[in-house]
C-alpha cells in the first residue's frame, strides 16, 4: 500500500511541478495520505533522518526558517515544509519531495512546522522525533483552534506517549508550556528572554495564562516580556519558572522585536545542541538570514520603502506594534492596518479589541485602515483606551486595498522612514501582490 | 484594567461601570464594549469610571454600580469565577438586577445568570438563577454555533422607544439555551443560530438586563444598543428622561452597511 501511495502521489507531484500549477502544493501529500493513511509513519520507518518539530501560536515560520538555514550553512541536508503547508498533507508532500523515482534519499534533518491542532495528530505518525520546539501558546482564532487550555491539554497528552530520549526546547517563560515540559519531558531545555527584554511594568491585557496551570491560583510575576511570558511563581503551590537559558545573545540584523529574539533563541538552542557547537557559533550560522515573506519583509515599491509585518492575533499584533520603535526610532510614518476576515485570517475579528492599538499613534502621523473589515478597524482606532490620547494622526478607512496603498503613498512625507503595513494573513498576501507584483501561493 | 476615571468638568451625569472579572471573563475582545460605551458617554459629556468586580471587590461595593457588564470566559476561567462569586456577591448581584440596574451580558456570561449550565463533560454547573432559563451543551459531537449573526431587537420587551432594531455580531458557543416563562427574548434571529438553533430567539431580556450569545465587541457594532443603555442608566439613576445628542457614526454606519450587504439583508 505504501509503495502504491508513493508511486501515485509522486506522479501527481511530478505533474504539478511539470505543469507549474502551484509549487509547494499540499495535493501530492493529500493523495498519498488518502491511499495510505500511514504514509508518513511508513516513509519514516528506519529512516536515519532527524526530525525537528516546531509548534506554537506565533513564530513557527521564522524559527523553522532560522533552523533550516543554520543547518544548511553547516552543510547538512535538510527538508522542510513550506509555511502555509503546516498540516499533515503538507508534511506528506514534503516527504514525497525527498524521494526520487529511483528510491529514497535520506536527508540529515527534516524540519516541520506544525499547526496547533495538527501537532498532536502528527505525533501518532512521527513517533520518534529527534526534537520538539514549543514556542508559545496564545489565543488565536478561537473559531478554529478552540481554547488555549484545551490545546495545551492535547499537546501534553500527545507528548507523554513519545520515547524518553526525545529532546525538548521549551519557552520556559510561558507557564503552560513549562508545565507541559515539567510533567511530560525527560530531556527539556528551557529558554527565556534576556533580562533587558523583560521590562513590562504591568500585566498586559492580552494574557491567557496568568493563572497557575497546576492549582489555578493567580501567578506572581517578577518580570514580564510580553503577553503572559516572563518569570513567575505560584505562591500557593510553589509552581515556578524552570531554570532557563537567558544569557543575552547578539540580535540578528534582519529580525526586530522581542518576539523575534525568542524565535532566534529557540533556533540557536536547537542548533548548538544538535551540531554540538557553542551558542556563538550557532548564532554565526544564521547571522545573514532574511525574514520569510511578509514577516518584517522590506522592499521598495511606488517610489517608497515599505515594511510588511504579518500580524494575526492579539499577542502577535501587540508585538508588531512594540517592534515599530526599533524601525522608526522617534520618527513617525504612515501606517496601514489591513484587516481581512477570510478563513485563513479567522472569520471573527473581535480580537482587534484586545490589541493595544492606541500605541500605533506613537508611530503614525497617518493611519489608513483597509481590508474586508476596514471600518471595524477604523472604529477601533477611534476608540482608544484613554480618551485624551487619540493622537493627532489622520485616520482614513478604505475598503479597497489598492486605493488604500495609494493613499499611503500620497500621505507619506518622511522618506527616511518606511511605510509600514500591519496585516492579517490574506491582507499581507494581497498587499505583497499589489506592491511587489506577484502572487506567492 | 484598573479603576479609571475620565474627568470632565461640569458633567452632570456620572456612570460607574462594574465589569465582571475583566481578567477571567475577557475571551475575545469583550473589553471593546467597555471602551466603546465610555467613548459614547464621553462624547455626551457624561463622566464614566470602571470598577472591576473581581476577587478584590466586596459585595458592599455593589451599591455604587450603575451598569454591569459581563464578557465571555473559557471553561477553566468560568470555574474560577464561580468559585469567587458564590455567597454574598451573587446575592447582591441578583438583587441589583432585580432592582432594575441595567446590565449587559455577552457570550458565555448569560449562562452563568441562568438556572444551570450542563457542560459537555462533567457536572451540571449551578447558575445564579437571575434569568429563568436553562443551558445545555449537547456534546462535542454536535457542531458549535459559530459565525456572523444578524438579529432584530424586540425593543418593546425593554419598554424602550423605537430605534435602530438591527443588531450585528458574531457567535461562537457550544451550549444551547431555552428560555423559561419569566424571561423574554432580546431579538429575533435573522442570520445565525441564536439561543438554541431552533426557536429563532436570540438572547434574553429581564428587567433592564440584556443577555446575548453575540460575543466580543457587541456595542461597537451596535451603537443604538449602547445609546439605549446610556439613556436607561440615566433614567434609573437620576430619574430623568434624556434624549442623547446624536453622533455622526460615520464608520459605524459604513461597517454595518458592508456586512448587511454581504449577507444580502439590504
Amino acid at each position: 500500500m505504501f509503495y502504491f501511495a508513493l508511486f501515485f502521489a509522486k506522479i501527481a507531484d511530478w505533474l504539478i511541478n511539470f505543469l507549474h500549477v502551484g509549487s509547494g502544493s499540499t495535493w501530492p501529500g493529500e493523495i498519498a495520505l488518502r491511499i495510505d493513511p500511514y504514509f508518513i509513519a511508513h516513509s519514516l520507518t528506519d529512516s536515519p533522518t532527524k526530525i525537528i518539530l516546531v509548534v506554537g501560536t506565533n513564530g513557527k515560520t521564522t524559527t523553522s526558517r532560522l533552523i533550516v538555514e543554520g543547518l544548511k550553512k553547516a552543510r547538512k541536508s535538510v527538508i522542510y515544509n513550506p509555511e502555509g503547508a503546516n498540516l499533515l498533507n503538507g508534511i506528506a508532500s514534503c516527504i514525497l519531495g525527498a524521494y526520487s523515482f529511483k528510491g529514497k534519499v535520506a536527508p540529515d534533518y527534516a524540519v516541520f512546522e506544525l499547526d496547533e491542532n495538527a501537532f498532536p495528530r502528527a505525533l501518532s505518525y512521527i513517533t520518534k522525533p529527534y526534537a520538539i520546539i514549543l514556542l508559545n501558546l496564545f489565543r488565536d482564532q478561537l473559531d478554529r483552534y478552540g481554547e488555549v487550555h484545551a490545546i495545551s491539554t492535547h499537546w501534553a497528552k500527545a507528548i507523554s506517549c513519545l520515547p524518553k530520549d526525545t529532546q525538548y526546547f521549551i519557552n520556559g517563560d510561558d507557564p503552560r508550556l513549562a508545565y507541559i515540559g515539567m510533567r511530560s519531558a525527560s530531556h527539556a531545555f528551557y529558554f527565556g528572554a534576556a533580562n533587558q527584554d523583560k521590562q513590562k511594568k504591568e500585566v498586559p491585557h492580552d494574557v491567557d495564562s496568568i493563572y497557575c496551570p497546576r492549582c489555578g491560583n493567580r501567578l506572581e510575576y517578577t518580570a514580564m516580556s510580553y503577553s503572559h511570558l516572563g518569570d513567575y511563581i505560584c505562591t500557593s503551590c510553589q509552581f515556578k519558572s524552570p531554570e532557563k537559558w537567558t544569557e543575552p545573545i547578539r540580535p540578528l540584523g534582519f529580525f526586530t522585536g522581542v518576539y523575534n529574539r525568542y524565535n532566534t533563541r529557540a533556533a540557536i538552542a536547537l542548533l548548538y545542541s544538535a551540531l554540538k557547537i557553542s551558542p556563538t557559533e550557532a548564532r554565526e550560522l544564521i547571522d545573514q538570514v532574511k525574514p520569510a515573506f511578509g514577516r518584517q519583509e522590506r522592499f521598495n515599491a511606488l517610489g517608497k520603502k515599505w515594511i510588511v509585518i504579518l500580524s494575526k492575533n492579539p499577542s502577535g499584533f501587540n508585538q508588531s506594534i512594540e517592534s515599530l520603535s526599533e524601525f522608526l526610532g522617534t520618527k513617525k510614518t504612515t501606517i496601514c492596518l489591513v484587516l481581512n476576515d477570510k478563513i485563513p485570517d479567522g472569520t471573527d475579528v473581535s480580537w482587534i479589541w484586545d490589541v493595544e492599538f492606541e500605541k500605533v499613534f506613537n508611530y503614525a502621523n497617518t493611519v489608513v485602515t483597509s481590508g474586508d473589515r476596514a471600518y471595524d478597524m477604523a472604529i477601533r482606532m477611534q476608540t482608544p483606551k484613554n480618551q485624551h490620547t487619540t493622537g493627532h494622526a489622520v485616520l482614513e478607512a478604505e475598503l479597497n486595498l489598492k486605493k488604500a496603498l495609494k493613499s499611503c503613498v500620497t500621505s507619506h512625507k518622511d522618506d527616511s522612514v518606511p511605510i509600514i503595513i500591519l496585516a492579517t494573513y490574506t491582507g499581507m498576501l494581497e498587499a505583497r501582490r499589489l506592491l511587489v507584483g506577484r502572487a506567492l501561493l | 484594567m484598573n479603576t479609571e476615571k475620565i474627568q470632565i468638568s461640569n458633567s452632570k451625569f456620572k456612570i460607574t461601570i462594574g465589569w465582571l472579572y475583566p481578567e477571567l471573563m475577557s475571551t475575545y475582545g469583550d473589553r471593546g464594549n467597555i471602551l466603546y460605551f465610555q467613548k459614547r458617554c464621553h462624547e455626551r459629556d457624561i463622566e464614566t469610571r470602571v470598577i472591576p468586580i473581581d476577587p478584590f471587590f466586596s459585595a458592599g461595593q455593589f451599591g455604587n454600580i450603575d451598569f454591569i457588564f459581563g464578557g465571555g470566559s473559557q471553561d477553566t476561567e468560568q470555574e474560577l469565577v464561580m468559585r469567587d462569586l458564590i455567597g454574598d456577591k451573587s446575592k447582591v448581584l441578583k438583587s441589583k438586577v432585580e432592582e432594575g440596574t441595567p446590565a449587559l451580558f455577552v457570550c458565555g456570561s448569560p449562562q452563568l445568570m441562568g438556572k444551570y449550565y450542563e457542560p459537555a463533560q462533567g457536572k451540571r454547573i449551578k447558575g445564579l438563577g437571575i434569568f429563568d432559563m436553562e443551558s445545555v451543551h449537547p456534546g462535542f459531537a454536535v457542531p458549535r454555533c459559530i459565525g456572523n449573526t444578524v438579529g432584530e431587537v424586540y425593543w418593546e420587551n425593554l419598554t424602550a422607544e423605537k430605534r435602530d432594531n438591527i443588531i450585528i455580531g458574531f457567535e461562537n458557543h457550544g451550549g444551547r439555551t431555552t428560555l423559561g416563562k419569566n424571561i423574554k427574548p432580546f431579538a429575533r434571529v435573522i442570520k445565525g443560530y441564536g439561543n438554541n438553533g431552533n426557536d429563532g430567539t436570540e438572547g434574553m431580556v429581564y428587567k433592564n438586563a440584556i443577555g446575548c450569545y453575540y460575543h466580543g465587541p457587541f456595542l461597537p457594532k451596535n451603537p443604538a444598543v449602547a445609546d439605549f443603555f446610556i439613556e436607561r442608566i440615566i433614567e434609573v439613576k437620576y430619574k430623568e428622561h434624556v434624549k442623547l445628542k446624536k453622533l455622526a457614526d460615520v464608520y459605524e454606519n459604513k461597517a454595518r452597511e458592508v456586512l448587511l450587504r454581504r449577507f444580502k439583508i439590504i
